[in-house]
């Protein structure tokens, strides 16, 4: 075990570090939601919820995406799959840019990239069975002759610890975990490279948790899979992730190793700092700084200017309300958006 | 920790063989199965479990919150000497937000949603405390006092511009600052026993610190003793004195925190703590708990851990084990831990 942990720490490449293949570059992605208002529907401002950010995912890696609420990692997400369009920017997926790509031709790349979300139950619909749930997408993309699908489905319901039996069900007969391998068999029956998991487990209990988790990396050795994984639970994310990416307020605040929440004050964002500091760890002999950070997440609307985090930061400073920082290189494959850490 | 053991004759609450059924459609939901808690005063408590465990009924039961289809069956729930059980409805209700209180998880459900704050929260002063005649009789001084008792006891809570805020409607309020208006709520009335349902999980994790670290401040100036119900471990490990660990209605095992995280014993805990991801301790794959948390209608016989229990013997579904003490304050419900300790106390 030890060797791959140290492993995955040492040649992680986030960024550019060019001889690693990325399988996703995002450049200068954008996505503002216009808020409305009157009979007219007169655009008043926008939600300001991913704001020019930039970043790599290096193939059959895991990056993590952390952040509060409200700081656009599930619209991160959805907007790399074009669940929702892109404002502005450009999203390469193994190579080819697929912001601007036609719906048509983009259907053939969105079979390479799936999505399994927070809530099993509200994404599976209550009147199918899990077969036919499990058909559908290989239907619609016709990636398989009819013949063939029957088997395939059992070898993946299989991969993911689903009986036979299972197959008849509808989803309210299944337990949340279950539910949660459903939506990862759907997801997978048509060989994607690239999953996002959006809060994955984030509905279950902790002892159904461990499996799902254990589930997803036996999934991703066996299919060389690449993750986006998705989550406000800090200790989930660094079990989960080689990299791992903290958000606020829609900007990138640091990209790093998955250990940056445990490192020391001066190698890594404040606000990462914060949130290692704020998370309750599970172990009484475990000693740690406690930050309290002042006041909340401002309205993503009406973002600060400059470093938006400067309106909670311990360490902030006047250039910080004026100059947007931006996310520089401080080490091989840690970057850091902060004004004081070089 | 050590305050705990130098108050362990000053029990505030003791719970004695609490049964509570749910009678729905799909069967009798036994949903607690007798237990057994002796909570101290001027500690934190905490009582930590998965979904269905029985952790919101235990304390719903002390606050005598059950409602139909639920019926509290069989039990004693002493405070200070008097079984709140066997209370009448209107005393209990001098008991309920007066002596003990609780903070719920969603503070939007539990604050009227068009009323001001400030009036919200006057309203604990006017039913549970005694206001002086001239002032109640007069309603300038009335209000002008319960506006001074709102502002102090905002800025205990550490709610910014309390005056401002008095005037606020609680959509115009973040889920941190609701939260804090709650917990000001639950205090106003200065109670004994005050009691966390989940009361940070729906807050974001800077968040969750700020209102932890004011319900720690809280209980340690007031000297309160405080319940906290979750399913979070790293709470429980932070802020509680003393844990009891539940499964399906059952107490699995009860310690002071430390050797509750250090040593646990019952094979639950074990499973329970495994199975957890460590943000400073990293490792490849989780251990996990096999099969799943057990329907109620129908609970296995015994212990009800019994059918995933890596230990299981043959008495373990014919005998309910009881909760016995294997250590100096340290409570097991297992028959095989039980034995292993046997005479070790």
């Amino acid at each position: 075990m030890s060797t791959s942990e140290n492993q995955s720490q040492s040649d992680i490449s986030p960024e550019t570090d060019s001889d690693a293949e990325n399988i996703l570059s995002v450049r200068n992605l954008v996505k503002f939601f216009p808020i409305t208002s009157g009979i007219l529907s007169r655009v008043v401002g926008h939600v300001h919820a991913v704001d020019d950010v930039t970043f790599d995912i290096p193939r059959g890696k895991t990056i993590g995406v952390v952040g509060e609420s409200g700081c656009g990692k599930t619209t991160l997400g959805r907007t790399i799959l074009r669940l929702s369009e892109p404002t502005s920017g450009e999203i390469y997926f193994e190579g080819e840019n697929i912001a601007q790509m036609s719906l048509r031709r983009f259907r053939r790349v969105r079979r390479e990239m799936q999505i399994v979300f927070q809530d099993p139950y509200a994404s599976l619909n209550p009147r199918m069975m899990v077969k036919n749930i499990l058909r559908e997408p290989m239907l619609v993309h016709k990636t398989m002759r009819k013949r063939q699908i029957n088997n395939y489905i059992l070898r993946v319901m299989r991969e993911v610890g689903l009986d036979l039996e299972h197959l008849n069900r509808f989803p309210h007969e299944f337990s949340g975990g279950q539910r949660q391998r459903v939506c990862i068999a759907r997801a997978l029956v048509l060989n994607p490279h690239f999953v996002v998991l959006d809060e994955p487990t984030a509905s279950v209990d902790v002892s159904v948790q461990a499996r799902v988790l254990n589930l997803l990396k036996r999934l991703q050795q066996l299919r060389n899979l690449t993750y986006m994984f998705i989550s406000h639970d800090l200790s989930v994310v660094t079990h989960m992730s080689d990299v791992v990416m903290v958000m606020y307020l829609g900007k990138i605040l640091e990209i790093g190793p998955k250990r940056i929440f445990t490192l020391k004050s001066a190698e890594v964002h404040p606000y990462t700092l914060a949130l290692g500091s704020a998370l309750p760890i599970p172990d009484p002999l475990y000693e740690k700084k406690q930050i309290i950070l002042r006041g909340d997440v401002p309205n993503p609307a009406n973002p600060p200017p400059g470093c938006r985090f400067h309106t909670r930061c311990p360490e902030a400073r006047q250039i910080c309300a004026e100059k947007v920082p931006e996310l520089k290189k401080t080490e091989a494959s840690h970057y850091i958006s902060c004004h004081f850490r070089e | 920790m050590t305050e705990a053991t130098a108050n362990t004759q000053d029990v505030i609450l003791d719970i004695k063989n609490l049964k509570v059924n749910f009678y729905t459609y799909e069967g009798v939901v036994k949903a607690l199965d007798g237990i057994d808690l002796s909570i101290y005063k001027g500690e934190s408590f905490g009582l930590v479990g998965e979904t269905g465990c029985g952790k919101s009924v235990t304390v719903r039961s002390v606050m005598r919150l059950i409602e139909e289809p639920g019926k509290i069956v069989e039990g004693e729930i002493f405070y200070k000497g008097n079984d709140v059980l066997k209370l009448k409805e209107k005393e209990i209700r001098k008991l309920r937000g007066a002596k003990m209180t609780m903070i719920f998880q969603d503070p939007m459900t539990f604050l009227n949603p068009v009323i001001q704050i400030g009036e919200q929260v006057s309203e604990m002063f006017l039913i549970h405390q005694k206001i002086q005649k001239d002032i109640l009789d007069n309603k300038k001084k009335l209000s002008k006092y319960l506006k001074e008792k709102v502002v102090e006891i905002f800025d205990l809570v550490k709610l910014p511009d309390a005056a401002e805020l008095f005037k606020r409607y609680p959509h115009e309020l973040s889920g941190g600052m609701r939260q804090r208006v709650l917990i000001a709520m639950s205090i106003a009335a200065d109670p004994d026993i005050i009691i966390a349902d989940e009361a940070t999980t729906a807050l974001d994790v800077t968040i969750q610190a700020q209102i932890l670290n004011l319900l720690n401040k809280l209980k340690k100036d007031l000297g309160r003793t405080l319940i906290f119900v979750t399913h979070n471990l790293g709470i429980v490990a932070e802020m509680c004195d003393r844990v009891a660990v539940l499964y399906g209605g059952q107490i699995a095992e009860v310690a002071e925190t430390k050797a509750l995280f250090v040593d646990p014993i019952h094979p639950y805990t074990q499973g329970l703590l495994r199975s957890i991801p460590l943000l400073h301790k990293p490792k490849d794959l989780l251990d996990s708990i096999d099969g799943v948390v057990p329907n109620l209608v129908n609970p296995p016989s015994g212990c009800r851990f019994h059918p995933r229990c890596p230990l299981k013997e043959d008495i373990c579904a014919q005998e309910r084990p009881k909760l016995v003490k294997v250590l100096p304050e340290h409570w097991v419900h297992c028959h095989v831990k039980q034995r292993e300790y046997e005479g070790k106390v």
